[in-house]
Parts: C-alpha cells; structure tokens; sequence
C-alpha cells in the first residue's frame, strides 16, 4: 500500500501533542525510495500564508475525491521527506489540473527567483 | 488477544520521541553503524549522562530497535537503513509542526470531520500532464495578461 502522488495525508505530531497536520504527497512512483518515504508539501488554512504570492489555494470540494476541511493553501516552500509510516491517513485526493497549478507555483518559485 | 482495528490499519507511530536520550542514542548509534558502543562510551559520545546511559539503552534494546553483545550496543546492519529513514523522518515531522501557522487544522478533531480513504484505491483520472516547468509559467503569465 502506497500514498499515491496528489494523496492528502495527515502527519501526526512526533511529539504526540497537537493534532497532525496535513500535507500533499508530490512525489510520485519515479522518485527514489517511493513507497518508503514520500515528499509532501504543508497545506494550512492560514489566511497569513495564503495571500503569499507562490501560495496554492486549494478550496475545501476541490479535490477529485473526498475534500478538505475548508478552504487551504498549498505551501510550496515548505517540503518535508515524511516515511511512510509516519503517515497517518489519507482524506483526498487531488486532480490532475489541481496538481498542475501546484506544479506552475513550483516553477514560478523557481524559475522567477 | 485481538488487536484493535486501528491497530491493524494504522502503522505503528516511531516508539522513540525526539530529544529524549532515547532519540541520542539511537541517532549516535545510526551514525557509527560500524561500530558496537558501551553505554559508558554512548555517555561520553554524546548529551546523555553516564547515570542514565544504561537505563536508556536497555529501553532502546527492549523496544527492538538496537541489538545487545557482550555489553555493547550496536544496530542491525539490515534494519541501518529503515532506522535512519525513520530518525530522518522524525526530524521532517518536527520541521513540519514547527512552521505550521495556528490555523484551523490545529484544533483537535479536524481529520475524523473529513473522509478518510483507502490508499489502495487508486482511483485516479489517469489525466497526467505531460508539460515541461518554463511552458506552465509561460501559460500562467498568459493566462495572467489575459
């Protein structure tokens, strides 16, 4: 069983003292050690983040399958190697033109720096 | 006795917490794979006390994570790889809790609000987009003038 590219996971605290967080797996299948540990990036409701230029809104029935608890924003700049058992489940699933516009943000941030 | 299903459909959390002694040694440990320590010598590598070296250590060895010979401790060279995967792993979650703004994913209870899917099913559109990084900006700035 594997968090597929685009899953909506949540990531419990290590510390086992706040509510897990939620976060996007962006890595996929052509990534080394995919299965094991996936690349995710932070997803938050704080409107303080979401108004960041490279920030992705993603509204809460976006997603392909299942949905979010309110209208979030993808964090482009926070990327985190998370192992697969640290991951505590999956709640949505987003879609390709969804991806796509993570994916533009991704390049902007880049491309444009 | 049965296991709770929770238990069964939930991977095990890492039963080591970061900065603990526990954590110190066990990354000490990781690091120097190529070598078997005494508690005393794990004390003097590292922040741990000589007093509780040998407490934490035991710990260490009944949770499974490092093996035991002749006094020393060291890591199984086959699980060296998944330990430091899960030591790196710990270390990203920290990251990750540590940057993340008070929103309304911090009040407890939001997950059991929200669906909670199979992973297996691998439902998706199929719709991948083949597009190289400069084209998307490219779009996006058009799409912008627009």
């Amino acid at each position: 069983m594997t968090y597929s590219h685009g899953a909506v996971v949540s990531v419990p605290d290590p510390y086992d003292r706040r509510p897990s967080r939620p976060a996007v797996v962006i890595s996929d299948e052509q990534c080394p050690d995919y299965g094991r540990r996936y690349t995710v990036a932070a997803l938050t409701s704080s409107d303080r983040y979401g108004d960041h230029p490279y920030a992705v809104t993603i509204d809460a029935d976006d997603p392909e399958t299942g949905e979010l608890l309110t209208q979030s924003y993808l964090e482009p700049w926070a990327t985190h190697r998370i192992a697969h058992e640290d991951i505590r489940a999956m709640h949505a699933r987003l879609a390709a033109a969804t991806m796509k516009r993570i994916a533009t943000a991704y390049a902007e941030m880049i491309l444009r720096g | 006795m049965p296991y709770h299903v929770d238990e069964l459909r939930r991977d095990e959390p890492f039963p080591v917490s970061p900065e603990t002694n526990e954590h110190a040694a066990l990354r000490f440990l990781v690091a120097n794979h190529d070598y078997g320590f005494l508690p005393s010598e794990i004390a003097a590598e590292t922040e741990i006390s000589k007093s509780s070296a040998s407490k934490t250590m035991s710990r260490l060895h009944e949770k499974g994570l490092v093996s035991r010979s002749q006094g020393a401790y060291y890591v199984d060279p086959e699980r060296v790889e998944s330990l430091k995967r899960r030591l790196e792993s710990l270390d990203a979650a920290v990251d990750l809790f540590d940057d993340a703004p008070d929103d309304a994913y911090a009040d407890a209870g939001w997950e059991d609000e929200l669906p909670e899917l199979d992973p297996s099913d691998q439902s998706a559109s199929g719709d991948t987009t083949d597009i190289d990084a400069e084209t998307l900006v490219s779009n996006r700035v058009a799409d912008d003038k627009a």
